[in-house]
């Protein structure tokens, strides 16, 4: 009965905590809000929907042999065309200097100089090549790749058109004719994103979903360790001393404190889970899948959190063990960098030290639709640091009643 | 007089708390070097890693792609079985998967124009740049192919017509046309992209210059608790005074944090900021004077210790994610870009990418830096008008 009045006691007074809500809650919801308003956005009705590129152009290329049609202005009209036309906003430019000035000013992206010569270089093959030059404000990653992509798909059309021509012993216009017909209907390739585990995942809702899992995660462990500075606070108020002069054991107050924490924490995983499923449309797997891994991620930050604060003497390092533990053990865990493409090698090897590495291994299995025996592996790792975390933490806690 | 006593007094009050060195200068610094490595691992191969499979049983055609692949400088490719390398794309350890499909051989022969399978991220850079370098492969392959069949080659001929496949492919090694890459800023020509340092560095800059407020804004909220504001307030010092000292130590907090930790890129990671020095430091000041209104403000509203908590990291995450502190704007959909530029911390970085990317001079952050001041103007009028010293 003591360890329940205990537990209700310690589990209200952080349920009403304006601070202790904000950041069960509000924080990791808004994070993902954030980052769901960024990267949601980015396909709407199939096409992309980035900030169009500003392209300032400069083609100096001249006419071709015979008065021909100019190469460097198909180019340039292309560039112009349907959905790459969506994706750029072209502005002429009198010479090549003109074209880098206005990206040197910021008031162009990406200048492209087609060079003089250029359809000659082409259609002759002439031995010195003729120039294109993509010229990028360094800030830019996307709109500078959408131009080479593009410049070069087309550049590959003309040269492949004259290798045709060039093989053709009848018709060499018709070789090439036939030619730029078959480059511009026949896709060479298919492209399709990595099997996310999940059929009906989208790619947005798979890096979505793992945006929340770290978020979770990080906010699950404040939680936790967040209520278990009440031992800290009750030891300073001298509560924790008028406690121990009654027939109220040691074990009993730590028990009652303990299952407060993993209380509060519980609540928070399924609140956050249900707001993430209604909110984003995250699917968090089976049940028995989900079930596993909310138990493993409780009992682990129950138990971590326990033993962070039993390393604090008083409440003025309170702030320190928990912005700075909590902040590396995250960083290493992985959980910063979850969604950041091609994090390194080691990161992930480093991140098996930390139960947040496991937290977030779990859940991402989870999410991916993997049944609760796959799940069950990353759960027992955590399952074991939670108690020996909680082991820890109790020893260490008992002389706060000596 | 008074207002240096006040500021001299809460920087006494600040800096002898140890705590306040770790969080204004230790996890910036931590946060600046684990993403700054994080997105700009140094590679010993920097080559994109792309996996093959050939599913067509080595034939000329797959031969022809797989040397054509090999042959590019971008990238690196290696044999691998298909579903641990799609699991390797999925979760970054490889930048694309190509599968040359049963039949491919046939087919290309027959003029079908059958297609390669690539699996790629297209969320990420790498991933990008692998699916456009296969797609270039591909298409010289496949259309060297076809300039043989449009050649006149026919597909029951086929030594004669993979000879001329073969000679159509040759000529590629002399298209004629070079493409070349360049970014502004770099001397000499070159490319130089918003990556690892470029970003961390400014971006760890504003982000602490918000989280950093949280010390300066509790003595504030701990001064009216306590009842310290009112006593001051029935002293002779006025309140201009009173709140002018408290911003005039925020603010060269702030402005102090800012220089020691371009002197740590400056140094240590390579960012430039002295490329412009006077404007670096008209970035720090004007960034210090928005950050130090915003924890007036804070200050203002908050009315206990645990508010101000609040307040500064809903202020960090917002300014911060929306401003491109975090990963670069351009990246995000066209709505999030708009609103992201109308904040201040948007321009903050401008400013400093203008000096440490774009290599341009003072004239480059004078807008940036006006915008900033114009929103520590608009941030100290709210935060007056709803002070209250008790």
């Amino acid at each position: 009965m003591k360890v329940l009045a205990i537990l209700l006691k310690d589990a209200r007074r952080q349920l009403v905590s304006a601070f202790g809500l904000f950041m069960a809650i509000a924080a990791p919801l808004l994070l993902t809000g954030i980052m769901s308003f960024a990267f949601g956005g980015l396909s709407r009705g199939g096409k992309p929907d980035f900030t169009p590129t500003r392209l300032a152009v400069a083609n100096l290329d001249g006419a071709g042999t015979g008065g021909g049609p100019s190469l460097g202005a198909v180019i340039v009209e292309h560039l112009g065309e349907g959905q790459v036309g969506e994706m750029l906003r072209l502005q002429p430019a009198p010479s090549g200097a003109a074209a880098r000035a206005a990206v040197d000013r910021r008031e162009a992206d990406v200048a492209l100089v087609i060079g003089e010569g250029f359809t000659r270089a082409v259609t002759t093959g002439a031995a010195e090549a003729a120039e294109i030059l993509v010229y990028s404000d360094p800030t830019l990653s996307v709109g500078p790749a959408i131009v080479r992509s593009v410049v070069t798909s087309i550049t590959d059309a003309m040269v492949g058109a004259r290798i045709a021509a060039g093989l053709a012993a009848g018709d060499p216009a018709a070789a090439a004719a036939g030619y730029v017909r078959w480059a511009e209907s026949a896709p060479t390739v298919e492209t399709r994103s990595p099997a996310a585990g999940r059929a009906d995942r989208s790619e947005f809702t798979a890096m979505l979903s793992g945006i929340m899992a770290s978020m979770l995660i990080f906010f699950v462990f404040f939680t936790a360790a967040n209520g278990a500075q009440s031992l800290v606070r009750e030891q300073e108020d001298g509560t924790l001393a008028r406690l121990a002069t009654t027939p109220t054991r040691p074990a009993a107050v730590l028990a009652g404190k303990s299952l407060a924490v993993a209380l509060v924490v519980a609540v928070q995983v399924g609140v956050l889970l249900a707001v993430s499923s209604l909110v984003f449309g995250i699917r968090w797997g089976s049940p028995p899948a989900m079930l596993l891994a909310g138990a493993g991620l409780v009992i682990a930050a129950t138990g971590f959190g326990i033993m962070l604060l039993s390393f604090v003497r008083t409440s003025r390092h309170v702030g320190v063990i928990l912005g700075v533990g909590l902040t590396l053990t995250s960083m290493f865990g992985g959980l910063f960098t979850n969604f950041i493409p091609g994090s390194p090698p080691a990161l992930g090897i480093a991140s098996l030290v930390f139960p947040q590495g496991w937290a977030l291994r779990a859940w991402k299995l989870a999410a991916a639709g993997a049944t609760a025996a796959r799940v069950a592996g990353p759960v027992g790792v955590m399952l074991l640091m939670g108690a020996a975390f909680s082991a820890v933490g109790v020893l260490l806690h008992r002389r706060r009643f000596a | 007089m008074r207002l240096f006593s006040i500021i001299a007094k809460d920087l006494v009050q600040i800096l002898k708390d140890w705590k306040s060195g770790l969080f204004l200068l230790a996890m910036p610094l931590a946060f600046t070097v684990f993403f700054g490595l994080v997105v700009n691992v140094p590679a010993r191969d920097p080559r994109l890693r792309v996996g093959l499979v050939d599913d067509d049983g080595g034939s000329a055609v797959s031969r022809m792609v797989r040397e054509t692949l090999e042959a590019s400088p971008d990238i690196r490719l290696s044999d691998v079985e298909a579903a641990a390398a799609e699991r390797d794309v999925r979760d970054g350890r490889r930048d694309a998967l190509v599968v040359i499909p049963r039949g491919f051989h046939a087919a290309a022969l027959a003029g079908q124009s059958p297609r390669l399978l690539v699996v790629v991220d297209t969320t990420s850079l790498a991933g990008r740049a692998a699916g456009e370098a296969v797609r270039t492969a591909a298409g010289r392959v496949l259309g060297s192919i076809q300039a043989a069949l449009l050649a006149g080659a026919v597909a029951r001929d086929e030594a004669g017509l993979l000879e001329r496949a073969r000679r159509a492919l040759d000529a590629w090694k002399s298209p004629g046309v070079r493409l070349s890459m360049q970014t502004a800023g770099t001397s000499g020509g070159g490319v130089r992209t918003s990556t690892g340092f470029l970003q961390s560095s400014p971006g760890m800059l504003v982000q602490f210059a918000i989280y950093g407020l949280i010390t300066s804004a509790m003595l504030l909220v701990t001064e009216r608790k306590s009842r310290a504001l009112a006593r001051m307030r029935s002293s002779p010092v006025r309140a201009a005074t009173i709140i002018g000292g408290h911003v005039g130590a925020m603010f060269a907090v702030v402005l102090a944090q800012q220089l020691i930790l371009m002197v740590f890129g400056q140094l240590l990671f390579g960012v430039d900021y002295l490329q412009s020095a006077t404007g670096s430091l008209l970035m720090a000041v004007s960034l210090g004077l928005w950050a130090s209104c915003l924890g007036l403000l804070i200050g203002a509203l908050a009315r206990k210790e645990e508010h101000v908590i609040i307040y500064v990291m809903a202020a960090m995450f917002v300014f911060s994610a929306l401003g491109g502190a975090w990963f670069p704007l351009e990246v995000a959909g066209r709505a999030f870009a708009r609103v992201g530029h109308v904040l201040p911390t948007a321009w903050a970085m401008d400013g400093f990418q203008n000096i440490v990317l774009r290599g341009l001079g003072v004239g480059s952050v004078l807008a940036p830096a006006g915008i900033l001041l114009a929103w520590a103007a608009a941030f100290f009028g709210l935060a007056v008008w709803r002070f209250r010293f008790e």
